[in-house]
């Protein structure tokens, strides 16, 4: 299946595709007629996909929440506007676990369920799955993903498509709904890791709505692409390769790190003793900010709904209670504990000075080496429905991703071979603060050097 | 470890309805997940200073001036939202006795 370069090759696709592996919750209207003729940019009519969390004009911005179910933004999200600007157009808002909440888009308010493009019984990952869907079937160019815990790495990896998260505060969180506002970042998704560079390098860099966007340089991302890595050390973490992987992943992954050999690269092994604390630290700083964030959805600004309360606070409790799914409740509730008066410092004070030492400790594993690869997920896409009676678990789905999320840095998925069972298994490679170049280097020498990035799934019957 | 009572008393916090079957699943799943999460008590912080600003910024200020509508106009804000007058309309917040 072709990657579309036109909105009509994107419309043809995705009527063929979008039967299968429902990735949008909504098309936009587009008018091709209307396309600014003025935007002479390489991006000219360029079709993407946005993930519902993420503000657009067109179409509804709702988190794929029943709370928000028929919200039009007035604006759009910083990253998304300098985009529009180089002249892509959006096809579609797609779908995903609301408000980001989980690893499988399962966690979805509203429907359809997204499916797998390789497997329609499996997963497309969480919680842009449908983001990673759209790409991964030739829907779109591109698509735009949110990834706090690994939200766009994780489902990248599971539909076989490269997916960036960038440093936090490199990309604008302007215009994004938030859930841990300490760890959310906007990336990409794309099926070339050139192509991922080009769009972050436009969506990156200081925005004055953003206070927590940073002034540091944006480096020039897409030469990053053709740059040699001989001689670059890759630190190879042998805790992610310990109990809990698939061994068929594990040795897919293995196989393609020390791949990068073959391209000039020094693949040492390293130890980073703190990363199975960084699930408990990322669920407990997750939850507490988002029990933070989506207070702000009282039922009133957005859509009035009617009830048969009698007070403000019923109407609340009635609204939230009814306009919030299982798991974004769950998320609430256990935020509310862990920063609840008595609580606090046992939970969310402790988690927070562990994230500490896990920063530190990739800020010291960098001092040895320039770039770290390691395993997206413990496994493949799992089948729908495998995990979804147990939350636990499902967190679980995210023990390679989070850690780079607790410590802010730079990491992303690209497509590393194909299991037994014909599903794509992604790369995780991350580079310290603010290095993004490096990391477009790595991922893009080792793109070249292998035969993945030609294959796309098959039409299922 | 997170007993029905205590996470009715949470809900009220963060101001959501529940129904019994939920409160029971809550209270069962959240101490499950709590009880796994344990293990980073056994971690040594002392003298660690909790990371709060995760940008590494600080004091970021700006020019003390006012930038109209970059969100949009308060009417195309309010178009989903009950008002009169410019105020939002709300349920009352005191029940008659209270008032009383």
């Amino acid at each position: 299946m072709k990657t579309p370069r036109t909105i009509q090759e994107s419309l043809d696709n995705i009527q063929t595709w979008e039967p299968h592996v429902n990735a949008f919750l909504e098309l936009c209207e587009v008018d091709q007629e209307g396309l600014p003729a003025d935007v002479a940019g390489l991006l000219q009519g360029l079709p993407i996909a946005v993930k519902a969390n993420i503000a657009t004009t067109s179409g509804h911005t709702n988190a794929s929440s029943k709370i928000l179910k028929n919200f039009k933004s007035p604006f759009n999200a910083t990253a998304l506007q300098r985009l529009l600007d180089a002249g892509v157009v959006v096809v579609g808002k797609t779908q995903e676990d609301e408000f980001g909440m989980g690893a499988s888009s399962e966690n979805n308010g509203l429907p359809p369920q997204t499916k797998n493009p390789w497997d329609v019984s499996r997963v497309a990952g969480g919680s842009s799955g449908g983001s990673a869907a759209a790409v991964a079937s030739g829907e779109v160019f591109m698509a735009l993903g949110t990834d706090t815990g690994g939200s766009v790495r994780q489902p990248a990896s599971f539909c076989g498509v490269v997916g960036v998260k960038p440093t936090y505060g490199r990309v604008s969180r302007h215009g994004l709904l938030a859930y841990g506002s300490s760890l959310d970042q906007a990336g990409v998704l794309t099926r070339r890791v050139a192509d991922a560079a080009h769009m972050l390098e436009i969506m990156a860099g200081q925005d004055v709505l953003d206070a927590t966007s940073s002034p540091e340089r944006v480096g020039n991302y897409v030469d990053a692409c053709k740059k040699d890595i001989a001689g670059l050390k890759i630190g190879m973490p042998k805790e992610f390769f310990a109990e809990g992987i698939d061994p068929e992943v594990k040795t897919i992954v293995q196989t393609a790190i020390y791949s990068l050999e073959n391209v000039g690269a020094i693949v040492q092994e390293i130890s980073l003793p703190l990363t199975p604390a960084a699930i408990a630290v990322y669920y407990l700083i997750a939850k507490a900010e988002a029990s933070s964030n989506l207070a702000r959805f009282d039922g009133l600004r957005y859509e009035t709904s009617d009830t048969d309360t009698q007070n403000l606070i019923e109407y609340y409790k009635h609204v939230r209670g009814f306009g919030f799914g299982e798991e974004v409740k769950r998320a609430i509730l256990m935020g509310t504990y862990a920063l609840s008066s008595g609580y606090v410092d046992e939970w969310y004070g402790k988690a927070s000075k562990v994230r500490t030492l896990i920063r530190k400790e990739y800020e010291e594993a960098f001092q040895s080496v320039d770039a770290i690869a390691c395993p997206v997920s413990p496994e493949a896409a799992f089948p729908l429905g495998s995990k979804s009676a147990d939350p636990l678990a499902m967190y679980l789905a995210d023990a390679y991703t989070v850690p780079m999320s607790v410590a802010g840095l730079p990491a992303m998925s690209v497509p590393c071979g194909m299991t037994k069972n014909s599903l794509p298994v992604g790369l995780q490679i991350i580079a310290s603060h603010f290095k993004e170049e490096r990391m477009f280097s790595v991922a893009s020498a080792y793109e070249n050097a292998q035969t993945w990035k030609d294959l796309t799934p098959t039409l299922p019957k | 470890m997170i007993s029905k009572e205590e996470v009715k008393k949470i809900a009220d916090l963060a101001r959501l309805h529940l129904s019994d079957k939920e409160t029971t699943g809550y209270s069962l799943d959240i101490s499950g997940v709590l009880e796994n999460f344990e293990t980073i008590r056994s971690l040594d912080t002392t003298s660690v200073v909790a990371l709060e600003a995760a940008s590494g910024l600080q004091n970021v200020t700006r020019e003390d001036v006012v930038r109209e509508n970059i969100l949009g106009t308060p009417e195309e804000l309010l178009k989903k939202t009950k008002t009169k007058d410019g105020y939002v309309v709300v349920k009352a917040v005191f029940t008659e006795a209270e008032v009383l």
